[in-house]
């Protein structure tokens, strides 16, 4: 027992050794991925980055480069393979996730060494990390989600593989490995069907320590938890669902981590710097909050005019504070011209400790009216406008007014833009539209959650979370200018040029004979006017499509059935040359139904009135 | 002028000096093309709704050769350009064509043909060669948030062109080549492709002239 935790420490110290030894992010080549880059250096798969670095390592054996893929928060295609000495690093554990798909192996080492994964979310996929072939692969600081059918880490063949301070939720086995020497340490076991797998031959539990089970299964290795001395069997995820594996303070995976490996970023709660189990436990994890959400926002409507701030409180323990950052630009976070109840200038970003709620005062109502904007006229789609106007000076936002017989129908109100599309209209039917441009007292508010470490913070990259999604906070009066010039858009469903025809997708088409039989060709105004504006009518057209031609087929091949089809379908004819029909003449035809109707009412009704002859 | 003509087929007919293929005693059967190029549409005002002239072609296509001179194959090509389609009622209120609308034009026609070389020797520099046959166009135009129209006309094609024996220039890559993969010559070649496929019922053709170049593979 005492050679097993002896060589379990020799591990650990020998694993931070060739972790410290790598070059850490910045001191070697970061190449950055993210999901749409706008900087040409910068790559937009993982799988890109790892094979530019491979491709430059490979070519000269004696260079003396060295690479880091860093992948920004963001959804990533899994398949990836993994090289030598390319280790991979997500920015933000909760946020860059790799997605298999929901099958297939999100990563595969095979015979690589001198790598580490780390700070990402595994999903949706039938292996998360595979690795084989004598790799020495370090994995460290993930989260695993991938449903009870996957398996989130595969080690064969590679006794020098080791698996630290991660977290797996609900998985179908967490860990397998083949060789006892494979380190499991400080990991959070939540719910997985097997959390430890190994292969019979093995004998022992070493090398798996200081782990936490729920609900306990063996193998547990040393020094795991609950045991009788810290017996609490929940490990107060901050969220299972989402996932998000920060702690929540009564946490028992706080502190509880393997005593020989430091926490230098994180807050102790009690003795010394000891690791937390988990993600965001070790040297390792990341320092980024998870985003804040919720903020809601109340106005007051006379002087004085103040803003209300409100936000969703995070139950983290590892959250310190917020910071909010406000300004009157979408973006633009430099406001200084609020005040605290005290009447102090509050000068962006403002921290509010751990209350979730400021108040913005003597906040300065808009006086200014604005010029009216010019519109031009709207393009047409189907079922909606897009409507374009000119910018007004010390516009805040803009209201578009549209309506069949007056602008004043319905109004659509959008920031700071110069165009928007109006959805939901219909085909065929003109609508006037006109924009007035509105003047505000308006504020841009993001909200950021900060660590206890103390330690300085940049939003997004180390000991403060990214911006939160933008609020859009109004107070005082709004100043509209006058209407814009009245223009008329028309929807309509768009003709591609040239002018292709679908064929052979339609039933009536087989069932008439000719995709021009009149009966075809109401059914056809009847599919752009009416179901293509809408989504389930879309949703039954795209259904429709994909189902007829084969059906359309086998009426072709057997005409025996088109005057029974032509039957079945003449009353959906018929009510879709009603639909489609003048107004006028709808108006005619209900004319003389209701005429019919009365006429043939009188005639039942006189039959049964014995003194109805009185009066002839 | 009849000197240049008469220059000409010399050098058409001139064997490739240090060819090697000269001591393979079979001859290859089959041929495999793969071709790039520009697609010009037939269709009047294109550039209107695509934004230029023309879009790009790929095609690639597999004969088997009936004679030395003769071959009979198919062929399989792709044309793809987006751009935009438009609004009739609108158009027809104000009397110009509203443009409107993202619309993606694919075509993938399909050729059966028959092509005559003008091969009078294995190792002859310039191949001059003509052929044609049916086509089935196959389309698909899809317009953004309405779905799509698919369908195909059929039609025909002819192409004609030019084909530069690449052997002689490297002929230890040539043996090579047909020593691992039995490829016998490898042609440089340019080419002019016609196709005819009208819509029933309409004077719309969606063929158009394509002005390829490619290697082709005799194997």
């Amino acid at each position: 027992m005492r050679r097993t935790a002896y060589f379990h420490t020799l591990c650990t110290l020998l694993l931070y050794a060739f972790l410290c030894g790598m070059p850490a992010a910045g001191s070697a080549a970061d190449l950055i991925v993210e999901e749409a880059p706008s900087d040409p250096t910068h790559y937009s798969s993982i799988q890109a980055a790892i094979d530019y670095a491979h491709g430059i390592l490979t070519s000269n054996a004696t260079t003396t480069l060295s690479y880091i893929v860093i992948v920004e928060p963001g959804t990533y295609a899994g398949g990836i393979t993994l090289r030598s000495n390319i280790p991979v690093q997500g920015r933000e554990t909760m946020r860059t996730i790799v997605n298999g798909g929901g099958s297939g192996t999100a990563m595969t080492a095979s015979g690589v060494t001198g790598v580490s994964v780390r700070n990402f979310t595994f999903k949706n996929a039938s292996v998360g990390i595979s690795v084989a072939a004598n790799s020495t692969v370090n994995i460290l600081n993930n989260v695993f989600a991938l449903g009870s059918a996957g398996s989130a880490v595969v080690i064969q063949g590679s006794p020098s593989s080791s698996v630290v301070n991660n977290t797996f939720i609900q998985n179908g086995t967490a860990v397998s490995r083949d060789a006892d020497s494979v380190l499991i340490s400080n990991n959070l076991f939540s719910n997985n069907t097997a959390d430890i797998s190994q292969t019979s031959t093995l004998a022992t539990e070493s090398n798996i320590s200081y782990n936490f089970f729920q609900p306990a299964t063996a193998p547990k290795g040393a020094n795991y938890r609950p045991n009788t001395s810290f017996p609490d069997t929940l490990p107060l995820l901050v969220d299972d669902a989402a996932p998000d594996a920060h702690l929540q303070a009564a946490s028992p995976c706080i502190d509880s981590g393997d005593p020989t490996i430091a926490d230098p970023y994180q807050i102790t709660s009690g003795t010394a710097n000891l690791s937390d189990i988990g993600a965001y436990g070790g040297p390792y994890a990341d320092t980024i909050p998870a985003l804040v959400t919720g903020i809601t926002s109340s106005a007051t409507t006379s002087a004085p005019y103040i803003i209300t701030l409100n936000w969703n409180a995070s139950s983290s323990y590892l959250v310190g504070g917020y910071r909010v950052h406000y300004g009157n630009a979408p973006g633009t976070y430099t406001g200084s011209d609020a005040k605290n109840a005290a009447g102090a200038p509050l000068q962006s970003p403002v921290d509010v400790a751990t209350d979730t709620t400021l108040s913005l005062n003597d906040l300065a109502p808009a006086t200014t009216i604005p010029a009216e904007p010019v519109v031009s006229t709207p393009q047409p789609l189907n079922g909606s406008l897009v409507v374009s106007w000119t910018a007004v000076s010390g516009a805040t936002s803009y209201d578009v007014h549209y309506g069949i017989d007056s602008v004043a129908e319905n109004v659509k109100s959008v920031p700071v833009v110069n165009s928007t599309t109006i959805t939901g209209l219909t085909n065929g039917q003109a609508y006037k539209v006109a924009v007035s441009a509105i003047a505000q007292t308006t504020y841009y508010v993001v909200v950021t959650a900060y660590d206890r470490s103390g330690l300085t913070r940049t939003p997004g990259l180390a000991h403060e979370s990214g911006y939160s999604a933008e609020f859009i906070a109004t107070v005082g009066p709004k100043n509209e200018s006058g209407l814009s010039n009245e223009v008329i858009g028309l929807p309509e469903i768009i003709t591609g040029y040239p002018n292709l025809p679908n064929s052979g997708c339609f039933i009536a088409t087989a069932a008439y004979g000719s995709a021009e039989a009149w009966p075809v060709r109401i059914l056809r105004s009847f599919r752009d006017r009416y179901l293509l504006a809408s989504a389930p009518g879309k949703a039954f057209v795209e259904w429709y499509y994909a189902v007829s031609p084969g059906l359309a087929a086998f009426v072709n091949a057997h005409p025996v059935l088109r005057p029974p089809i032509q039957a079945l379908l003449a009353p959906v004819v018929v009510l879709a040359a009603f639909a489609t029909a003048p107004a006028l003449l709808q108006f005619l035809i209900l004319l003389a139904a209701g005429g019919a109707a009365l006429a043939l009412f009188s005639r039942k009704g006189g039959s049964n009135n014995p003194s109805r002859g009185v009066f002839k | 002028m009849r000197a240049i003509i008469l220059l000409i087929a010399a050098v058409l007919l001139l064997p490739a000096a240090g060819h090697a293929a000269s001591s393979r005693l079979d001859q290859p059967n089959w041929s495999l093309e793969v071709k790039g190029g520009n697609f010009y549409p037939e269709i009047d005002n294109w550039k209107d709704f695509y934004g230029r002239d023309h879009t790009w072609h790929y095609a690639g296509s597999l004969a088997y050769k009936v004679l030395r001179q003769v071959e009979a194959g198919i062929e399989a090509g792709y044309i793809k350009d987006r751009g935009q389609g438009y609004a009739p009622l609108n158009s027809q209120a104000q009397g110009v064509t509203v443009l409107s609308g993202r619309v993606t034009y694919e075509l993938a026609p399909i050729n059966v043909f028959v092509l005559f070389r003008g091969m009078f020797s294995d190792d002859q520099w310039l191949v001059p060669y003509a052929g044609g046959g049916y086509t089935r166009m196959f389309y698909r135009e899809k317009i953004e948030s309405q779905g799509a129209a698919r369908g195909y006309v059929n039609g025909y094609h002819g192409r004609a062109g030019l084909q530069f024996l690449l052997d002689g220039i490297d002929s230890s890559a040539a043996n090579n080549l047909f020593q691992d993969y039995g490829v016998h010559h490898t042609y440089l070649f340019v080419e002019l492709e016609i196709t005819k496929a009208a819509l029933d019922n309409s004077s719309m053709d969606l063929g158009g002239k394509s002005y390829l170049a490619g290697f082709l593979f005799e194997f």
